[in-house]
């Protein structure tokens, strides 16, 4: 060991520290000092990785949001400031994600990750930070053990979805179920969902079938399927369920399809039609315009960049995932009316912006372009009307509305007891 | 000159601890007065430093190419979780079980794996990671899945002194010790005996074998240190995100601490902490102004590869000695 | 009841060969760029991703699907010449550096496809929907043709290798660089050439499957793990190592799940793998010595 040894350990270390706190402050963007102190809303999405889809269109429908707000006088007279960050699909990255929003970006709201898993990752740092969070996963658990007071859910959830669907599934489509879905926890709470509320509205599911992520031949899976079954319930996305439709369509082509939206998302239906064809889809917002033709949901569109069949404006290989991407809009439009409400000003007055949340109910607007919901003060989760698409001549066409009654559960928690 | 030798020696015993006192410093100095969103990225660099050298234990100074870290990654979370909701101890102790248990597991995983040499080794490492994260994905009623388990970490006090994971100048000393630690305890694993017989099994692996080392043991006590530490990486993690899922199995989470040590220098302790911090900081920065930030990360990793396979270390190293040479003069 | 235990057995059985077929094409590939140039090239299932992506988008624009087999691999085996000459030459024969190599190379390939293509699934349709009745059960035709097609293809690729001089250098490369340079085989372009035809092959795997699966941008990773082990099982750098065991894994995960929960199957294969590898370390069909 000599002086030049020294040398280099000196110039690494003191490099690698260095850079490690430069490129921190490099971060931190000169603040810009308008006349008012701006209201920061960040936003956590899956702009790379599995959920790529998801991340782009809500990425857009928050910056169309965050304009429309801005351009009609900002949230109680204060300008908006929109800041993105991406989870690349990723817990630990989203997790990491979401420090920065709050720490380093010192955003005021957080609209969470698409994705459960880094939703109830972050919800313990919202209640930590104390800051609001505004989760889009639909795990049900996000409100129910793994929320707190911070976590609001302007979307819905599994079971609320289920819960919504089932009287039509019951009494319109058939009896004798069987279930197909994805083999990991949003498919399983669907499956179990299902059977629970399947079985109390009178039907019966004679088969629950798991398949692994990623598979690529169905047959043999769907082969198991016994010959009485008149309907098949399935919950698996992207190309799970392409390669799940068009095997079940080859084996049997009479039988009942009817399954969430989240499996066509994104997806354009043109090249599967034969296979899509006559398949039941629960959607919370029909992906055409014409299935939901109210004046405020032409308007959002057209906020947003989205033409009447649910593609972006300019660029029609890109489709917009219609049903979820309105959560975004509404959430942004929730925290400027609780604010407006209740005269938030800083992070301090949270827990009054809290208890006006709690309960608030929102009717249908430009702001809640989807309709009328509620927010249940003891589990912070919206309830919605729902819609059931079928599809006829491989188009999606909007068959009935299902009200906001039908899709209320008991509450499982009571966060207004806790503390803030 | 013997005399001046000596006053080298002594002069240089003391500048060679400087540098690693000068970083300690400007740590602590970050720790103290840092802005939050800082100490938040040192954080997590350290953590994940632990996990990059546990990989570089075993590759950079063993030469066992493992593409399958993750699994003792998420295993150390797991025994965590495991052991904070059921052991009812203080985190601390928790964070040591889970190593252990991890590196019991990489020990009998060893058994079947240490025996097997380069692809075959790596393949196989990277079927235990399947089939680890396959479990992980389905046993949802233990591991909660791809949704995963949040947790809260109880402060715990001993005296007067309450030590809370939520508060971030304590989280950030509490982690910063660890890193240290593990830094401390590798160098003197690799600086020890031990550490140049499994330096020479990396060199090469048969003399290694006729000099008359059981080679098989050294490399079986690498995969187990790097289990340990892989382990503890997992549950210090854990306690950071206060969170766990499946996806920690992931092999992308394998491939991680590949890029970082390479990226940094591989058989050096300081390479791989280097590599995790410029990778984990230009991840964070550019994913925030380019949205297609891997096409650059990418392009970094070649040019770097292409100009020192060694690393940024490797690379620095010889450029300085080549100067100093310059400076000296002829001989 | 032993009919029907019959005829899912032999569904089960045709079921996994198809699988198995096309999978070891893409695997083949990859145990040529091994067992030449010792590159572990993780980046193959970006190229096999790429190859299903240009061949949608072909059919999109031109609706000709001859083309969708054709020009795709070619473009992916003309940027295989290019990686492997101005990229991964350095780093030929130290395979630890080809890992992180290939693994940049793939970042740049996931992201670029992301930025021209976009994250969503994009389906192609498919180009014979009608489906044959076998074994009491509705088959579809194109994967009978995907299957034949691989089947065709391997038989090609065991021409050129063991029946043209190219092939006997390739051979002659495989075995010892050096002799074979000194032998006046040029090596540096059996490398390239080698290269490219593996990237080739991956990318026109792509292609077929394109209308069995479905395009996404991270659609490489599935394929690549299941790829590489089959490789590696096989024995690296045997093609027979790799056709068997991929015949072999599909088809018994086919049977298994007769009986077996997916993932217990899909469990049981792995084991089956360690198993192997255990008990003979350099795979099936490997050479014994290094």
């Amino acid at each position: 060991m000599n002086r030049r040894s020294f040398l280099k350990q000196v110039i690494f270390l003191g490099a690698a520290g260095f850079l490690t706190y430069l490129s921190g402050c490099l971060g931190q963007k000169p603040s810009l000092e308008l006349q008012e102190k701006p209201i920061r809303i960040g936003q956590l999405t899956e702009l790379t990785g599995g959920l790529a889809v998801y991340g782009y269109s809500n990425d857009a429908t928050a910056k169309a949001a965050v304009n429309l707000i801005n351009e009609t006088g900002g949230i109680a007279g204060r300008p908006v400031q929109y800041v993105v960050e991406d989870t690349a699909t990723n817990p630990t990255v989203g997790i990491r994600k979401m420090r920065r929003l709050i720490e380093l970006h010192k955003v005021d709201f957080i609209i969470g990750s698409q994705h459960s898993g880094i939703a109830i990752g972050c919800n313990p740092l919202a209640k930590e930070f104390k800051t609001l969070h505004f989760p889009l996963g639909e795990a049900t658990s996000i409100t129910e053990k793994d929320g707190n007071r911070y976590v609001f859910r302007i979307n819905n959830n599994v079971r609320e979805q289920v819960k919504a669907g089932i009287k039509f599934a019951v009494e319109e489509l058939a009896k004798k179920w069987v279930t197909v879905v994805l083999d990991y926890s949003w498919g399983w709470s669907n499956e179990e969902e299902f059977k629970k509320y399947a079985e109390q509205a009178g039907a019966k599911v004679l088969l629950s079938i798991r398949t692994p992520i990623g598979t690529k031949d169905y047959l043999p899976y769907l082969s198991k399927i016994p010959e009485e079954a008149e309907a098949v319930f399935f919950a698996n996305w992207f190309s799970d369920f392409i390669n799940f439709i068009r095997d079940l369509h080859t084996l049997r082509p009479d039988i009942i399809k009817y399954g969430p939206v989240c499996c066509i998302e994104g997806v354009n239906l043109e090249p599967l039609a034969d296979q899509v064809e006559d398949a039941w889809f629960l959607t919370w917002l029909p992906r055409n315009l014409e299935g939901y033709d109210t004046e405020f949901h032409r308007m959002f569109r057209e906020k947003v960049g989205i033409d009447e069949e649910g593609r972006e404006i300019g660029d029609p290989s890109k489709i917009y995932t219609v049903s979820h991407c309105w959560a975004v809009w509404e959430a942004i439009f929730a925290i400027k009316e609780a604010i407006e409400q209740c005269g938030w000003e800083s992070k301090e007055d949270n827990p009054e912006l809290i208890q006006a949340l709690e309960g608030m109910e929102f009717k249908e607007s430009l702001s809640h372009p989807q309709g009328d919901k509620f927010l249940r003060a003891e589990d912070h989760q919206a309830f919605m009307q729902h819609f059931v698409d079928h599809v006829e001549n491989g188009k999606l066409v909007t068959k009935k509305i299902i009200s906001i009654d039908e899709s209320i559960y008991p509450a499982q928690v009571d966060y207004t007891k806790e503390g803030f | 000159m013997p005399q001046s030798s000596n006053e080298g020696f002594f002069f240089n015993r003391k500048i060679r601890v400087l540098p690693y006192l000068f970083t300690l410093a400007l740590l602590v100095f970050l720790g103290v007065i840092g802005p939050i969103h800082i100490k938040t990225l040192i954080m997590e660099i350290m953590i994940w430093s632990i996990y990059a050298l546990a990989f570089d234990l075993l590759f950079g100074y063993t030469g066992l190419f493992s593409y399958g870290q993750a699994l003792y990654f998420g295993v150390g979370a797991y025994s965590f979780v495991f052991s904070l909701r059921h052991l009812s101890m203080n985190f601390i102790i928790c964070l040591f079980a889970a190593s252990f248990l991890t590196s019991v597991l990489a020990a009998l995983l060893g058994l079947l794996i240490i025996k097997t040499k380069g692809a075959y080794f790596v393949i196989l490492t990277i079927i235990f990671n399947v089939i680890f994260y396959l479990l992980a994905m389905d046993l949802t009623w233990l591991t909660g899945g791809e949704d995963g388990i949040s947790i809260e970490i109880p402060p715990i006090t001993i005296g007067k002194l309450c030590l809370s994971l939520n508060n971030p100048t304590t989280s950030y000393f509490f982690y910063l010790f660890f890193s240290l630690a593990t830094l401390v305890f590798l160098k003197r694993i690799v600086d020890s005996p031990v550490g140049r017989v499994l330096f020479s099994i990396k060199v090469n692996e048969e003399r290694a074998e006729y000099i008359g080392y059981n080679i098989y043991a050294y490399k079986m006590f690498s995969y187990v240190m790097s289990g340990f530490f892989c382990g503890l990486s997992g549950a210090l993690y854990t306690s950071w995100a206060r969170y766990a899922s499946a996806s920690y199995f992931s092999i992308i989470i394998s491939g991680e601490p590949i890029v970082w040590s390479l990226i940094g220098g591989p058989g050096t302790l300081i390479g791989p902490v280097i590599g995790t911090a410029i990778i984990i900081v230009l991840l964070d920065y550019l994913s925030f102004y380019w949205k297609y930030y891997l096409i650059l990360i990418g392009t970094l990793m070649l040019v770097v590869l292409r100009f020192s396979p060694r690393g940024i270390v490797g690379f620095l190293k010889e450029r300085i000695e080549v100067k100093l040479d310059d400076c000296r003069g002829p001989p | 009841m032993v009919e029907m235990f019959l005829s899912k057995l032999a569904f089960s059985l045709l079921n996994g060969a198809v699988w198995g077929l096309i999978v070891s094409l893409i695997a083949l590939g990859l145990t040529l760029i091994f067992g030449l140039m010792g590159i572990i090239n993780i980046a193959h299932g970006d190229l096999y991703m790429f190859g299903a992506f240009l061949s949608w988008y072909i059919i999109n624009y031109t609706g000709n699907y001859w083309l969708s087999y054709l020009v795709p691999p070619l473009l992916i085996g003309l940027l295989g010449l290019f990686l492997e000459k101005e990229v991964l030459r350095p780093f030929e024969d130290r395979p630890e550096y080809t890992v992180i190599a290939t693994i940049a190379i793939g970042y740049i390939l996931q992201h670029i496809a992301l930025a021209i293509f976009g994250g969503s699934t994009q389906v192609v349709r498919n180009p014979v929907p009608a489906s044959l009745h076998l074994f009491g059960i509705e088959y579809p035709v194109y994967r009978l043709f995907a299957a034949s097609a691989s089947l065709l293809l391997l038989t090609v690729l065991w021409l050129i290798l063991y029946r043209t001089t190219f092939g006997l250098w390739i051979r002659a490369t495989m075995q010892d660089k050096e002799i074979a340079e000194t032998s006046g085989i040029p090596v540096n372009r059996v490398c390239m050439v080698t290269f490219a035809l593996g990237c080739f092959l991956s990318a026109l795997g792509g292609s077929l499957a394109a209308p069995i699966v479905q395009i996404s941008y991270l659609m490489g990773f599935d394929v690549l793990v299941l790829a590489f082990i089959v490789v590696v099982v096989g024995g690296l750098g045997s093609l027979k190592g790799a056709l068997v065991t991929s015949l072999l894994i599909s088809i018994l995960e086919n049977v298994l799940s007769i009986y077996l929960t997916p993932l217990e199957s899909r469990l049981f294969s792995l084991a089956l793998m360690v198993a192997i590898l255990v008990k003979k370390p350099t795979g099936i069909f490997g050479r014994q010595t290094e």
